[in-house]
């Protein structure tokens, strides 16, 4: 059996062969296989037509550039770097920092409500009159409750309208 | 607050800035002297190609002089320390890679987005092609390919432009490339598979099209 009526290379062995990574027997093939050499031919014109000039160019860019830099490195100042502890050290201080202002701030702002009087949220500030009010109701319904009246009387009167009585018998 | 501030300090003291990259072990031996002695040999020979694989590795030029010079600097301190198992262009390879990967850590702790002030301007890179008797037609084509290869490679992994880069553009050999990356052999390999696999894939497509 001849080699070129084998199987063909496969993409990933020409990738082989264009990275220099391939096999001797991948070699050997192309050598043989004109269906393979023209494929690889192909791959290899493709990616050197663009790799060859991308090189020439950037090296002739990076040369004019770098002769604008400083030959003095004596001259350079490092950048400086932050090591992962640094940053944690940093981040926990900023948090440890935030809280106590916070703290600080809800404190100070209880302190400055209650210098200025004014109410509580607790407890919302009842008038008199309604305290008045609420008390003649509660005293309507305790006599309601222990007025000795019928069953049937207490079942077919509407207890609203006893209450309201009770209440209009008390205010006046 | 003061006092607040000042136990905060106690707590957590202010970072160093030392720069993490791990130095090998100084030798005993005399060491002869090489082209890393030269500072001016050492700028003139490397600062090019060093420059290079640090600007398109991160696309970003101002950026790319810095590390650059940053890298110069650190490598002719540390000239003692190079016992010579790699090429001098590998070691000041892995040098700048150490540098561009510290600058990356940093960036992921930013909650702020800073606009990038300039990026790599791929036309005045292209308009550097040298004439060597050819055509303007041959030209032009040449300019749009190192324009279009400059866009793919921004479109790959920070590994595999890098990867790209060091074996096309740097001619490393695989061994190199992994020292510097840090990485097994194998997984180089699969870097630059897929790197080439994309690039590939993205040349044929930008071909069919003519653009």
């Amino acid at each position: 059996m001849t080699p070129h009526a084998t199987a063909h290379l496969s993409e990933e062995t020409l990738d082989d062969i264009l990275l220099d990574l391939a096999a001797p027997e991948a070699l050997a093939h192309t050598a043989a296989c004109p269906h393979c050499a023209a494929r690889l031919e192909s791959a290899r014109a493709s990616l050197l037509g663009s790799v060859a000039p991308f090189n020439q160019a950037t090296l002739a860019w990076s040369e004019a550039r770098s002769n604008t830099l400083s030959r003095d490195l004596s001259t350079h100042q490092p950048r400086p770097t932050l090591t992962l502890p640094a940053l944690a050290s940093y981040a926990a201080a900023a948090i440890v920092a935030a809280s106590v202002m916070l703290t600080a701030g809800l404190h100070h702002r209880a302190l400055t409500r209650e210098a200025a009087g004014q109410p509580t949220l607790t407890s919302p500030a009842i008038s008199a009159e309604e305290i008045a009010n609420d008390n003649a109701m509660l005293h309507a319904i305790d006599s309601e409750l222990y007025r000795p009246v019928s069953i049937s009387a207490a079942l077919a009167e509407d207890p609203q309208a006893h209450l309201r009585r009770h209440a209009q018998q008390s205010t006046n | 607050m003061a006092r607040l501030l000042s136990a905060a300090n106690t707590l957590f003291p202010a970072p160093s800035f030392a720069a993490p990259i791990e130095w090998p072990k100084a030798t005993t031996e005399a060491r002869p002297i090489t082209e890393l002695d030269d500072i001016d040999a050492l700028v003139r020979t490397y600062r090019p190609r060093i420059l290079r694989f640090v600007t398109f590795s991160t696309n970003d030029p101002d950026l790319a002089e810095t590390i650059t010079q940053d890298c110069l600097l650190k490598a002719y301190n540390a000239r003692h320390t190079f016992r010579g198992d790699s090429n001098v262009n590998t070691w000041l390879t892995s040098i700048a890679l150490n540098l561009i990967r510290d600058h990356q850590r940093t960036l992921k702790f930013k909650f702020w987005r800073q606009a990038r002030a300039t990026a790599v301007d791929v036309t005045d890179v292209a308009s550097f092609i040298p004439a060597n008797g050819s055509s303007p037609e041959a030209q032009l084509i040449a300019k749009e390919e190192v324009a279009n290869l400059s866009n793919i490679l921004a479109t790959l992994s920070p590994n595999q432009r890098n990867v790209f880069l060091m074996k096309f553009s740097d001619e490393m050999e695989l061994a190199d490339i992994a020292q510097v990356m840090g990485m097994p052999v194998n997984t180089v390999k699969t870097h630059l598979h897929r790197a080439l696999k994309a690039v590939r894939a993205q040349l044929g497509a930008s071909q069919a099209t003519g653009a």
